[in-house]
């Protein structure tokens, strides 16, 4: 490959040739989340047939996100091809506190909260680091060398955001649970997380900084960040509604009672791969 | 616009050696017709009239305070803006009384909620004494009108031309300010060839060649002790350079690399050196410094050394120091996972990268590749 410039007798127009032998890049960096969710589906409380279940919205998202980061790499549109990537790393990061449920929130709730944000924020950087956008991320520490702190701290603010929503989804589900009062308070306290999440940055960048932040833009903000968020909990909570195994892991994870208003499944150790009927709304 | 500009009172003695007569420059302040720097602030409505106004209009009436300089409770200057008047009123001599600045009533153009007030000239008292300020205020309220954005622009230069004809030199010193310790008058140097003053510098950019301003400058083989003190006389304000010869211990340097128009050296504790001479043999103070600066030349096209990788040259000892052209289109290839970046370069001779002073649109640097000796794609550089 070679540059060309008229640089006016300044030098010559055409410079040298730099040479570059192409190879493909390894795949196995990409199988890494992977790997770990299958590490995580061989833990005893996982170990049914039903649990593989998760395959579904997994693969499922992180097909559609990866074609539309593809759709959007071709169109060289990087305010699409960037959050779609991270939306990708969150599905691994969603299935792991699906297949943690159990473990994760029989302890305090504070301690809940914090192993829940914890097992979301690791996977779902494992995921992160290996997509092709932490390349570029990295590259652009050049420029902004607290890149990487931002983002970690992005990923701890979704977590604690996410498992902060299910707790207060479970708390105002305590007395009657059903799919559509999970699926429509859900979203509303995503928005007031990322909401509480906004205004703690407002007041570090107001009062530390001593910045001008745009009190105003908030709101939208909350509301443009809780639409992906939901997006990525949805298929879960489908799987959780259609699937027993996973409706205990939801329940586990809103700090519920294993009783609730849903009818009850008909067999307590049902056979390894056979589904109980799709239970009716509440 | 007709450039006003003064002689040294003395012609400098440039290349006289043996001179021990301190020479003395004067330069007298000028307002470049750009800004040489650019803040923002935001600073707060104050709903109390002031002790005396002037008639204003009934509604969108902004009173507030200008604070140069931090917490230095002697540079705050009141200020009424008149948004529908397109009216500002700044209270000049500081006796809160805003009806007896008659310089301190400035009009603009616009008439909108973003008013640009050209040509504003405020006193900034300094250590110095008090020095005049040219400067742009382009004002803006927020939505709730509790705040007013000022986005002011420094444009006052301190200048003189000094050499024999055709080989003149701008010598220049510029204000700092918004410093927030205070404003420091005459805080940087400029020097550049008189040919070039018009090009827009900015306080900034470390390839305008401005440099804090230093104790000692060799420039044209001569060393100097550099001093400057400002004086007013009949209500000019001016700003005096005196340089006195210096003999500082000199290492022969070999300087190669072509087109260098001038350079501007600048060693931690030791002189600023403005190299302007062609390749050859040449004798610099000892010390190690950075090139703050390169500009090369050649007809009418010029390039600058860009700042992100400086230049360090030892002359504790004899050495050979490369510097300028013959520049090369570079193109550095890096692999970021499945893509390839194509990152255009312009290096010097001595590897530094460089830009092209005039760059317009349809003159993007261009790349071909090839695969096997044939040419198999081509395409152009964007920025970004």
């Amino acid at each position: 490959m070679a540059a060309y410039s008229d640089l006016g007798g300044l030098g010559t127009k055409q410079g040298p040739p730099v040479r570059f032998v192409w190879t493909l890049p390894s795949l196995l960096p990409l199988l890494l989340p992977w790997l770990a969710v299958l590490g995580l589906l061989a833990l005893p409380s996982n170990r049914t047939a039903r649990a593989w279940w998760i395959w579904v919205p997994l693969a499922g998202l992180a097909l559609i996100g990866a074609a539309v980061g593809e759709v959007a790499d071709a169109a060289n549109n990087e305010g699409l091809s960037y959050p779609a990537q991270a939306v990708v790393a969150a599905v691994f990061g969603m299935a792991a506190v699906w297949l943690l449920g159990s473990s994760l929130a029989r302890r305090w709730r504070a301690v809940s909260i914090a192993l829940m944000t914890l097992a979301f924020v690791a996977v779902s950087l494992l995921a992160f680091v290996v997509s092709p956008l932490w390349e570029r991320l990295w590259d652009m520490r050049r420029w902004e060398s607290e890149i990487i702190l931002y983002l970690l701290l992005f990923w701890v603010a979704s977590g604690l955001v996410i498992s902060g929503a299910m707790n207060l989804t479970g708390w105002m589900c305590r007395k009657r649970f059903s799919r559509w009062r999970v699926s429509l308070l859900l979203p509303l306290w995503l928005w007031v997380m990322w909401l509480v999440a906004g205004i703690a940055l407002g007041c570090v960048m107001t009062f530390a900084f001593n910045d001008n932040f745009e009190w105003k833009g908030i709101l939208l903000a909350a509301l443009i960040l809780t639409l992906p968020t939901f997006l990525v909990m949805l298929p879960y909570l489908i799987l959780s509604f259609a699937n027993s195994f996973y409706r205990e892991r939801l329940k586990d994870l809103l700090r519920l009672p294993a009783v609730d208003s849903l009818p009850a499944t008909p067999a307590t150790t049902p056979a390894p791969g056979r589904e109980p009927a799709l239970p009716s709304a509440g | 616009m007709g450039v006003a500009w003064a002689l040294g009172v003395l012609t400098l003695r440039l290349g006289a050696a043996e001179s021990v007569v301190s020479t003395e420059v004067v330069l007298q302040r000028q307002a470049v017709p750009y800004e040489l720097e650019t803040v923002y602030w935001n600073i707060d409505k104050t709903n109390a009239p002031f002790l005396k106004e002037p008639e204003l209009s009934p509604e969108n009436v902004f009173r507030s305070v200008l604070r140069f300089g931090g917490k230095d409770t002697n540079n705050t200057i009141a200020l009424i803006w008149d948004q529908p008047k397109s009216k500002l009123h700044l209270d000049l001599n500081r006796n809160q009384d805003l009806t007896d600045d008659p310089a301190g009533v400035f009009s603009s153009s616009g008439k909108g909620r973003q008013q640009l007030f050209t040509n504003v000239t405020v006193f900034l008292l300094t250590p110095a004494g008090l020095n005049p300020v040219a400067l742009n205020l382009r004002l803006s309220a927020d939505s709730a009108g509790r705040q007013i954005q000022v986005q002011l622009g420094s444009r006052s230069i301190w200048q003189a031309k000094v050499g024999p004809p055709g080989k003149e030199w701008q010598v220049a010193a510029l204000d700092d300010p918004f410093n927030t310790e205070g404003m420091d008058a005459a805080k940087f140097l400029l020097l550049r060839p008189w040919t070039e003053r018009t090009n827009h510098v900015s306080l900034r950019d470390p390839t305008s060649g401005i440099v804090h301003f230093p104790d000692q400058l060799f420039w044209q083989g001569q060393a100097f002790r550099l001093e400057r003190r400002f004086e007013t006389s009949g209500g000019n304000a001016a700003c005096k350079l005196e340089l006195t010869p210096q003999q500082p211990s000199l290492t022969e340097v070999n300087l190669s690399g072509e087109f260098l128009q001038y350079a501007v050296l600048q060693a931690t504790n030791g002189y600023t050196v403005l190299l302007s001479e062609p390749p050859g043999r040449l004798k610099l103070p000892q010390g190690v410094y950075t090139v703050r600066a390169a500009w090369l030349k050649k007809g009418a096209v010029k390039a600058y050394r860009l700042a992100n990788a400086p230049l360090i040259i030892n002359t504790t000892t004899s050495t050979n120091v490369v510097l300028g052209g013959p520049l090369t289109n570079s193109v550095r290839l890096t692999r970021q996972g499945r893509k390839l970046s194509m990152d255009y370069q312009l290096l010097g001779a001595d590897g530094g990268g460089y830009q092209l002073a005039q760059v317009g649109r349809g003159m993007a640097p261009e790349f071909a590749v090839y695969q096997g000796g044939r040419k198999v794609h081509s395409g152009s550089f964007e920025f970004g």
